[in-house]
């Protein structure tokens, strides 16, 4: 049945019209032959009861007079009925009076006959007739037939039904040809119309569809629709143009900016070198009145701040440089070893106890120097932001999830409010803690990190309890 | 062949035997319950024939009358028949003729081979009436009974003689003719 779902519709079409032909022609033609033959059967039985009673009637004055000769002889008149098979006369005793026989056989054919009879059913006719002359019984005729006609009529109609049924599927299949014009060769226009379109992409196509049946609506209704596309297409088209042109400006301001941002950073480093140098010179001089050290000490403070800033400047210019390079695979463990190291003085003064499972992933696909930017802005944020008075605990675990490595780094410091910074988390210069030293680049740098290679960042974060980071790095695999 | 034309020659001799036999009124044991056969089945077949020959209808009979001439041995078994049947539903009666000025009326006569009556004078009498005349001597058909009764092949057959039928006035059924073996 699957088979005949994926027909085409004229083929479907073709097979039901013959299909239904075929039966509606298979149906009459057996009714008809049942019909026929029973008609036939009747009607053989109804000539051997007339002609077992025309024999009986013409029998009695034979069976009257003695004269068995006469009786043969009007039997022997049946020969020319070739359906009857055997005829006898019995008299009143039941005895055999006169008999005929198509075929010459023994004297015992008539027992034969009978259990034949019963044996084989439809086809051998038995008519008995009893012959009375004025209420006198005289005896019986019994005729044997067998309808011999039978198997040729068969024959007959089943040729005849072949024909009809032949006829039936060339006349449905003839029709078909014709319906397939106006129904099946519109809907393939339909369909060749639709293709176009979906190869093209060119919405102006029409279909020239015409009439008013299901298949006119649908044309219609695929011209309303395509012209609605089309429509809504030029519009999109247009749109994008301008989000294109739009997307383009704001990339050109964003350069400019970060020029901008870059050469005002670079450009104020040298001044603010020769600005401490000075203050140094000053200091070193002992210019400065001892009631006014305070100040000088206020703007030297000012200055290193100054400085403080405009080096993170320029160190998150250079890293924007530096995204989309190569991938390659890392080791995990070696990778955060290396920056325990790197920041070692600080694991030590913290202090801080470091764990790390990288057991279910040990590898990641992932550009080396970002990856290790990652772990050390999270090492130095744990630390710089730990409990007073606690050592920072620090527990590293991954787990693969379909194309990412998941990171996750839970610590025991002073947590986030996540109520109040929410939206500023990963913010440039952000700050959630003003008490301790910060530059407030480190979470906008592995946020920028993992964002530009297509993965997630969530934090989950309680204030004096601690902050878990669920880092997804796309574990891309290398080229 | 020579078997062939023995067996005729048989019949033939059996035949005149038999004829012989009865004309001289020698008679076996045997030959008795031959001919108390014969004459049964002679008295059945006089009987039948009432079904198949039609009277000229008169309606102030109330009978159905069969003559015999001679002394036959058909009497006794045609008594046993008069005893049960009726013909049209009238009553059977057998008169017994031994002179042609005795015949009256009656609707069968039967003359018995024992009759001494000449047959002329038989005719002579009943000539115009409606009288089924029946004999059983051979040619007596030819000579204007009606039905005449012969044996061929040891089968107790009949002669009819259609003309005199219809002389007599009387209709013999066709089924009846076919039967017969017909004299012209």
């Amino acid at each position: 049945m699957s088979g005949f779902k994926n027909l085409s519709i004229k083929n479907k079409l073709i097979i039901i019209q013959t299909a239904t032909a075929f039966i509606v022609a298979l149906v009459c033609c057996i009714f008809f032959v049942f019909n026929d033959i029973r008609t036939f059967k009747d009607a053989g039985k109804r000539k051997i009861f007339s002609l077992a009673r025309i024999v009986g009637e013409n029998a009695v004055p034979t069976l009257v007079f003695f004269d068995q000769d006469a009786a043969t002889q009007i039997l022997s008149k049946l020969n020319k009925e070739p359906d009857i098979t055997e005829a006898v006369v019995l008299d009143k005793n039941g005895k055999l009076f006169a008999r005929y026989a198509r075929e010459p056989a023994a004297n015992n054919t008539v027992v034969d006959k009978k259990e034949k009879t019963a044996a084989s059913g439809t086809e051998e006719l038995t008519a008995s007739y009893k012959l009375y002359q004025e209420n006198e019984f005289l005896g019986t005729v019994s005729l044997y037939a067998r309808l011999n006609d039978l198997d040729k009529i068969v024959a007959g109609y089943i040729k005849v039904a072949a024909l009809v049924l032949l006829t039936a599927i060339i006349a449905s299949l003839i029709i078909s040809l014709f319906l397939q014009r106006s129904i099946v060769f519109r809907l393939l226009r339909l369909v060749t119309k639709t293709k176009e379109v979906t190869k093209t992409g060119n919405y102006s196509l029409r279909v020239a569809g015409s009439g008013s049946d299901e298949i006119g609506m649908l044309a219609g209704s695929f011209n309303t629709m395509l012209e609605q596309i089309e429509k809504m297409d030029k519009f999109l088209k247009r749109t994008n143009e301008a989000l294109k042109d739009y997307s383009t400006s704001l990339e050109r301001t964003n350069r400019e900016l970060e020029e901008f941002a870059y050469i005002s950073s670079h450009d104020m480093k040298s001044p603010i070198t020769s600005l401490i140098g000075m203050l140094t010179l000053i200091q070193q001089k002992e210019a400065i009145k001892p009631e006014h050290k305070h100040l000088f000490n206020l703007a030297v403070n000012s200055v290193r701040q100054m400085q403080k800033t405009i080096n993170a400047l320029n160190e998150i210019i250079a890293f924007r440089k530096t995204l989309k390079i190569e991938r390659q695979k890392i080791d995990l463990d070696e990778a955060l070893e290396e920056v325990k190291l790197r920041i070692h003085d600080q694991i030590v003064s913290s202090p801080a106890i470091i764990k790390a499972d990288f057991s279910a992933c040990p590898y990641v696909n992932y550009p080396a120097v970002h990856l290790k930017s990652i772990f050390q802005n999270l090492l130095t944020n744990a630390i710089k932001y730990k409990q007073e008075g606690k050592p920072a605990l620090i527990d590293f675990k991954t787990t693969p999830e379909e194309n990412f490595v998941v990171l996750e780094v839970r610590d025991n410091g002073m947590g986030i409010d996540m109520e109040r910074f929410k939206d500023k988390l990963f913010g440039l210069f952000q700050r959630f803690h003003t008490h301790t030293e910060g530059t407030g680049i480190g979470l906008h740098m592995i946020h920028s990190i993992v964002e530009s290679y297509g993965g997630k960042i969530y934090i989950d974060s309680e204030v004096d309890r601690g902050t878990t980071f669920k880092i997804y790095l796309d574990n891309a695999p290398l080229q | 062949m020579k078997n062939y034309r023995l067996h005729i020659g048989n019949k033939i001799v059996k035949f005149f035997a038999l004829l012989l036999l009865s004309t001289f009124c020698s008679f076996t044991e045997h030959r008795q319950k031959h001919q108390a056969n014969e004459y049964n089945l002679k008295a059945a077949f006089i009987y039948n024939f009432t079904r198949y020959i039609e009277w000229k209808a008169s309606a102030d009979e109330n009978e159905f009358i069969i003559g015999v001439i001679g002394a036959s041995p058909i009497n006794n078994p045609l008594a046993e028949i008069v005893k049960t049947e009726t013909v049209d539903n009238k009553k059977i009666t057998i008169k017994q003729f031994n002179k042609a000025a005795d015949i009256n009326f009656c609707h069968i006569l039967f003359i018995s081979q024992k009759s001494s009556i000449p047959l002329d004078d038989i005719l002579a009498q009943t000539a115009g009436k409606s009288i089924l005349i029946i004999s059983e001597q051979d040619g007596y058909a030819e000579q204007g009974t009606a039905f005449n009764f012969v044996v061929v092949n040891q089968k107790l057959k009949f002669e009819a003689n259609v003309k005199a039928i219809n002389a007599a006035g009387l209709t013999a059924s066709s089924q009846l003719l076919k039967l017969a073996i017909i004299i012209k």
